[in-house]
């Protein structure tokens, strides 16, 4: 089970409405390298870990990216109130805004809506850990790209947090895949699925 | 920002902390250094949440405070309705 609390991992406070940034930004709610992909593969993956430090970084890393969408959605928000029509039209926002609104809903920067095609749960330890350094890297990579864009500090703030967080969970899941494969015997030299392959009776020392 | 707000901000930064140090034990468990840093850091945290329930009222949601906690601003909401500073 999961107990909320009321405050965001890090404070978001923007003073200065940005519709034109807001609608990149909210690729990083709902896009293919966002934070409810990170938090849904992570919180998939880690059923079938083989080991408990495996289990334990998959469970705290997809709760902390439950904790980085709501900060994703809660700099959309902001960016986005009290907004004129003439805002929303010359800053390119009248076509997310036609559907939505100003609410927060789950899309790339370039519409497509959230798709669990933009990430993998594959049983096979390696395979999913591998996948997830590989995600830590897509989305540090599209905060960077975000920051290209952003000249305001209250912006520039908690999306260089969120960035940072990226570079750490990059460093965990590099851990885990090292623990996991120091733990593979000469018998699996390969690599073969450590949780789903077993070596048959007769063949076991 | 407000005395108040000052505290809260160093109870978010030790809670921060005590969480690097969370994540970075689920892949170092035995690491014994990280783990006297954690028992440290959650005493500060400890010791800040006393202050500042003292000074300002409940952190946590209760009983006794289920409306307050409905009715004070939500995360996203910081901000709103203060003056500028």
């Amino acid at each position: 089970m999961w107990k909320y609390e009321k405050q965001l991992q890090y404070p978001v406070r923007i003073r200065q409405t940005n519709p034109k940034l807001a609608k990149l930004i909210i690729t990083q709610y709902g896009g293919p390298h966002g934070e409810i992909g990170a938090s849904l593969r992570y919180l998939s993956q880690r059923y079938t870990m083989p080991y408990p430090e495996l289990k334990a970084i998959l469970t705290d890393i997809g709760t902390e990216e439950l904790a980085h969408l709501e900060m994703v959605s809660a700099i959309v928000y902001q960016l986005t109130k009290n907004l004129s029509v003439q805002e929303i039209r010359d800053s390119g926002f009248d076509t997310y805004f036609v559907d939505h609104t100003a609410a927060i809903y789950p899309v790339a920067a370039s519409g497509a809506p959230f798709s669990a095609e933009t990430f993998a749960v594959t049983g096979d330890p390696i395979a999913d850990l591998s996948e997830d350094l590989g995600a830590e890297q897509k989305a540090r990579l599209s905060y960077d790209n975000i920051l290209r864009f952003c000249d305001d500090p209250d912006v520039i703030d908690p999306i260089r947090f969120l960035r940072e967080r990226e570079v750490v969970h990059y460093q965990r899941f590099g851990e885990g895949l090292r623990i996991l494969t120091d733990k593979l015997d000469e018998k699996n030299f390969y690599a073969y699925n450590p949780s789903f392959d077993r070596l048959k009776k007769r063949e076991r020392p | 920002m407000t005395e108040k707000e000052q505290l809260m901000r160093r109870i978010q930064a030790s809670k921060f902390v005590a969480w690097e140090i969370k994540i970075y034990l689920d892949t170092h468990p035995s690491d014994r250094n990280a783990l006297r840093r954690l028992r440290e850091e959650e005493e500060k945290l400890q010791a800040l949440k006393e202050e500042y329930e003292e000074n300002y009222g409940p952190i946590e949601e209760s009983g006794e405070n289920r409306w307050a906690w409905i009715n004070s601003p939500w995360p996203w909401e910081t901000g709103e309705g203060e003056e500028e500073t």
